[in-house]
């Protein structure tokens, strides 16, 4: 089994980590684990235009190896294999494509990730993924 | 100026300058961000802030400069159809996943801060002319969009880009408006006088007419490139179990 836990770095996607941890613990075959960040484009328009690949790359695989560091940080603590992954894209959509390639049997994910004004423009992650995908989805509060 | 702040013409104007500057300005600050990467901590705020110095600096002198260009004959014209490819290059999609420019993130601080007024020069254009082009001859809405696009350069976040993703239709709003005010801009153009005081029912009929040209242009040249791979892979890593030591950092 393999257990897909998107990852912003927010509190609710920490608590989605400590349940794939509980998961993890109590399942009679031992899943694998895989942390999944996502990050929006910045590679748009005049961005696009003006800043070379490699800098812009190098940007965002820093600004997701950042979103990614305390969830690690739980699962290092504890000391289990687990896979970590980076794309760029559209969240919903990028955690969709992943799970599709990657055979991945079950979504854990937070409730909420960027709160306050973001979300409630941006509408819920949450919403868009279970709209995307036909696999279980846990959704952690 | 007190009474222009009473008619609804002058807050409709407003409306137009803010969502222009919000739609092209918004990549400016992470242009500047990016080009800034890796100076040292210390020196990245002060490349920040030259850069944003010289990106105001350099929008206030090209938008006067602007509008003394369209006062001569015929340029209200390049103009226009300058603004209406604007427009439908807002609403296309990227050719392709990657970037293909050739700023690199400068490791001195002047190496960045001339790279940033090189990319502000060419960000400023198309601004410039779309908010040169709102304001036609009235100072005081130029001086307005200039201290309204000052923050959006400083500040804005990518949010604008975050909004843009969900609600795509922002883009074509966005691309009317810019459409549309290159129809006024046509319509103030000294050539076709004599036309447009003619027939009246120019003064909506040819800005409309734009904003669909743009919309509709835009539409069929983003369906012939569809289907471009939205997602991108960007690391991969894998922690073995036990083991502190972590492996596969990309």
């Amino acid at each position: 089994m393999k257990i897909l836990v998107p990852v912003d770095g927010s509190e609710h996607s920490l608590h989605a980590v400590r349940h794939a941890l509980v998961l993890h613990d109590s399942l009679k075959a031992v899943p694998e684990l895989v942390l999944l960040n996502v990050q929006r484009s910045v590679a748009q328009g005049n961005v696009k235009l003006l800043i070379d690949a490699q800098t812009i790359d190098d940007y965002q695989r820093e600004q997701g190896m950042a979103a990614l560091e305390t969830a690690r940080h739980v699962l290092d603590q504890r000391g289990i294999a687990y896979q970590y992954h980076l794309s760029v894209g559209h969240p919903a959509e990028a955690i969709a494509q992943y799970a599709a390639k990657h055979g991945v049997s079950h979504i854990v994910i937070g409730a909420h990730g960027e709160g306050g004004l973001g979300k409630r423009l941006l509408g819920s992650i949450v919403a868009q993924v279970l709209e995307t995908t036909a696999l279980p989805v846990t959704v952690v509060r | 100026m007190l009474e222009m702040l009473q008619t609804p013409q002058f807050w409709v104007d407003v409306f137009k300058i803010i969502m222009i500057d919000l739609l092209l300005s918004g990549d400016n600050a992470v242009v500047i961000a990016l080009a800034c990467r890796n100076l040292p901590e210390a020196q990245r705020k002060k490349g920040i802030l030259y850069g944003v110095g010289g990106a105001i600096g350099l929008r206030i002198l090209l938008t006067f400069f602007a509008v003394g260009l369209l006062a001569l004959p015929y340029l209200k014209l390049v103009g226009a159809l300058l603004l209406l490819w604007i427009g439908i290059k807002l609403i296309l999609p990227e050719d392709e996943a990657h970037g293909e420019g050739s700023i690199k993130a400068e490791a001195h601080l002047w190496g960045a801060v001339k790279t940033i007024i090189v990319a502000d020069f060419v960000m400023s254009l198309d601004n410039v002319l779309g908010v040169a082009a709102v304001a036609k001859d009235n100072v005081w809405l130029l001086v307005f969009g200039l201290l309204v696009s000052i923050p959006m350069i400083a500040w804005s976040s990518q949010l604008v880009l975050k909004l843009i993703d969900r609600y795509p239709v922002i883009i074509y709003a966005g691309g009317a408006l810019l459409g549309y005010v290159a129809g006024e801009m046509l319509l103030g153009e000294a050539l076709l006088k004599p036309l447009v005081e003619a027939h009246h029912v120019l003064h909506w009929i040819v800005p409309a007419v734009c904003a669909l040209l743009v919309l509709g242009t835009g539409r069929w040249l983003a369906a012939r490139k569809a289907a471009v791979a939205t997602v991108r892979d960007l690391a991969d890593g894998e922690v073995p179990a036990r083991g502190m030591t972590r492996k596969g950092e990309a």
